[in-house]
């Protein structure tokens, strides 16, 4: 299947736009609850949106914005959610780090680090045994996405024997942002890489998001072909752990000059599809933007 | 009926009826199948008995991921102290489901054994009915007679709901039991027994020789999503653990706030339970501590603290039921 690059540039242009949008209105002080921002990791999760097939399920960690709006999640849940509204995602229970979408095969995120993993893992059994006993053949598969941190979890090693031993289908992608909260990567594990330490269990790779959104996207399909597999997507977040600020932990000058999503707009502008193609997605988004925060807004209850 | 062949056998007809059931768990397909409780659904249906390795916190956390997704796990924990590895899955992630997801409810049941005598020591004999009946998002249920396992069962199955179904261990051998008719005949009592546990095994040998002297009701506690009916006389609740912080205080203060205030509490020491079969008897409550606290409700008075005689049921046997 070709990669249709104007489509990952629209997921990833929203996204992007939306977590902007949070960062800049977090001030005001009316979404009242932790948020865990995206800006810089969009590439991935749009990828593995592109990649997964209808009937298909993502289960993600606490940094769940962008996941849930790579698949199609409405914007305005996701904002009325964020602003306690009982129109959000979870209806208020829950809130940034619950964001869950049934109707766009999201199924759930998790807030304790490892979580996803486990459920994630319970549903790919659950397509195992569709197929193994005769309920269905669709031949589903399940996705977990986490952080770098989530591998020094026991139940992350816990499902690799399982998905190993009963061969599921289930693809782990692990964005490693090199970062937990304020920990570098560097401290908290030794060498070698995460995806090395998992290539003798299964299929395993790894790749950068600042080659391109669409080598990303190639690498997660090949090993959803190749399924129980494991992705280890080299990215970078822009902003600090939990909060609207820019990083204090972390220096990304540098990855930001390597934006995937700033290439990728570079190369479509160049390339084929002209200024005059990205603005109708440009103006899309940000009507989206503005009218689900005017919603949102005109909701709560003074 | 045996406690245990009632698991078995209901097991084996609601897996019949509905195809989606399975069990998970280690030690569920081996040749003794939890105690004989897994091998008539393993024989007919060799797929879906499913042995797992022991990953209890990745497994518990899948059971969510299995459910969610049309399938109606049964999880089976060899003792209790097992499913302490999923305790961050039963609380994080399935007790918060329906509030998370839109109010889709998950049908799991995690069973797990309470281990009791021949040394089981500190970690293979303990229930955290307590524990988890704190926790809202799951429904507990301990039952304890053979003729009642078989419908908890059903239930905690039928109800789609996350259910911890906890077996005394001790209660596995045992068939059909009940209060002699001679306490029941009137149903006019002087005192009640709730218990907890397998102590109502103990519970009914000091029943059996208060009477008639007093004629006691003796009150399984099972299903611990039902709220308790005060009725108005002495009442002594007995927990087979430690009652410190546990169920069994939680129950005397639910009666004392509809204002049943004649209530004592009795429990096992608040410490690890120890493996040797001396210390271990005066761990678990007995039934010269319940005789010695209702006499003490019912007429002011304790049997001497030398009280540690083989307590005989009024027709002489040893082991009454």
């Amino acid at each position: 299947m070709t990669f249709d690059a104007l489509e990952a540039y629209r997921r990833m242009y929203l996204i992007r736009k939306v977590e902007d949008a949070i960062a800049e209105r977090y001030h005001e002080g009316k979404m009242r609850l932790p948020v865990h921002l995206s800006q810089g990791q969009e590439a991935g999760a749009v990828a593995l949106a592109m990649a997964m097939r209808p009937g298909d399920k993502l289960y993600a960690s606490h940094r769940s914005h962008h996941p849930y709006l790579a698949l199609g999640g409405s914007v305005e849940r996701l904002i009325a959610e964020l602003y306690g509204r009982p129109e959000g995602a979870t209806g208020g229970w829950g809130g940034s780090m619950y964001l869950f979408g049934a109707d766009v095969g999201f199924g759930g995120s998790f807030a304790v680090v490892g979580d996803c993993i486990s459920v994630g893992l319970g549903a790919a059994w659950a397509f195992h045994l569709d197929t193994l006993l005769g309920a269905s053949d669709e031949g589903r598969a399940a996705w977990v996405l986490f952080g770098d941190s989530a591998p020094e979890a026991g139940q992350f090693w816990e499902a690799l024997n399982f998905a190993a031993l009963h061969k599921l289908p289930v693809v782990f992608i692990c964005e490693n942002n090199g970062i937990a909260t304020q920990t570098p990567q560097a401290q908290r594990q030794p060498p070698p890489a995460i995806w090395q330490r998992v290539a003798p269990w299964m299929s395993s790779q790894h790749v950068s998001d600042r080659q391109g959104v669409e080598a990303v996207y190639n690498c997660i399909m090949a090993a959803r072909e190749s399924a129980p597999a494991f992705v280890e997507i080299q990215t970078y977040r822009y902003r600090e752990h939990v909060g609207p600020n820019a990083s204090p932990e972390h220096d990304v000058t540098d990855a930001i000059k390597t934006d995937p999503l700033q290439r990728l707009e570079n190369q479509l502008i160049a390339n084929f599809a002209g200024v005059h193609k990205l603005k109708p997605i440009w103006a899309v988004a940000n009507e989206a933007i503005m009218q689900a925060f005017e919603k949102a807004e005109a909701a709560v209850m003074a | 009926m045996k406690y245990r062949e009632a698991i078995a056998q209901t097991t084996l007809e609601m897996m019949e009826a509905d195809p989606k059931i399975i069990i998970l768990g280690a030690g569920v397909a081996d040749p003794k199948g939890i105690f004989g409780t897994t091998t008539l659904a393993r024989e007919r249906f060799p797929d879906r008995v499913i042995e797992t390795p022991l990953s209890e916190n990745m497994l518990t956390g899948a059971l969510a991921g299995l459910a969610s997704n049309g399938w109606k796990p049964i999880y089976v924990h060899a003792r209790a102290e097992f499913s302490l590895l999923g305790m961050e899955h039963i609380v994080n992630t399935i007790a918060k489901w329906p509030w998370l997801h839109g109010g889709q409810t998950l049908p799991i049941v995690i069973r797990m054994l309470v281990g009791r005598g021949w040394g089981q020591g500190p970690t293979h004999s303990q229930g955290f009915h307590g524990m988890f009946a704190s926790v809202p998002g799951l429904m507990v249920r301990y039952p304890v007679r053979p003729q009642t396992v078989g419908a908890h069962l059903r239930h905690a199955i039928e109800r789609d709901y996350p259910t911890i179904f906890i077996e005394p261990r001790r209660m596995y051998e045992m068939e059909w039991f009940d209060a002699p008719d001679y306490l029941n005949d009137n149903k006019r009592f002087d005192a009640r027994i709730i218990t907890i546990g397998d102590c109502v095994l103990d519970a009914l040998t000091a029943a059996r020789t208060l009477y008639p002297d007093a004629n006691i009701w003796v009150d399984p506690y099972e299903d611990f999503s039902k709220p308790i009916h005060a009725v108005s006389m002495p009442t002594l609740i007995v927990d087979s653990m430690p009652s410190h912080f546990g169920a069994a205080t939680v129950l005397m203060g639910q009666l004392s706030r509809l204002g049943h205030h004649h209530v004592r509490v009795l429990g096992a020491q608040f410490t690890p339970c120890p493996t040797s079969e001396g210390l271990e008897r005066y761990w678990y409550p007995t039934t010269a501590q319940i005789i010695a606290e209702l006499s003490e409700m019912l007429w002011r008075f304790r049997p001497s603290e030398g009280l540690t005689v083989q307590w005989k049921g009024r027709d002489g046997k040893k082991e009454p039921f």
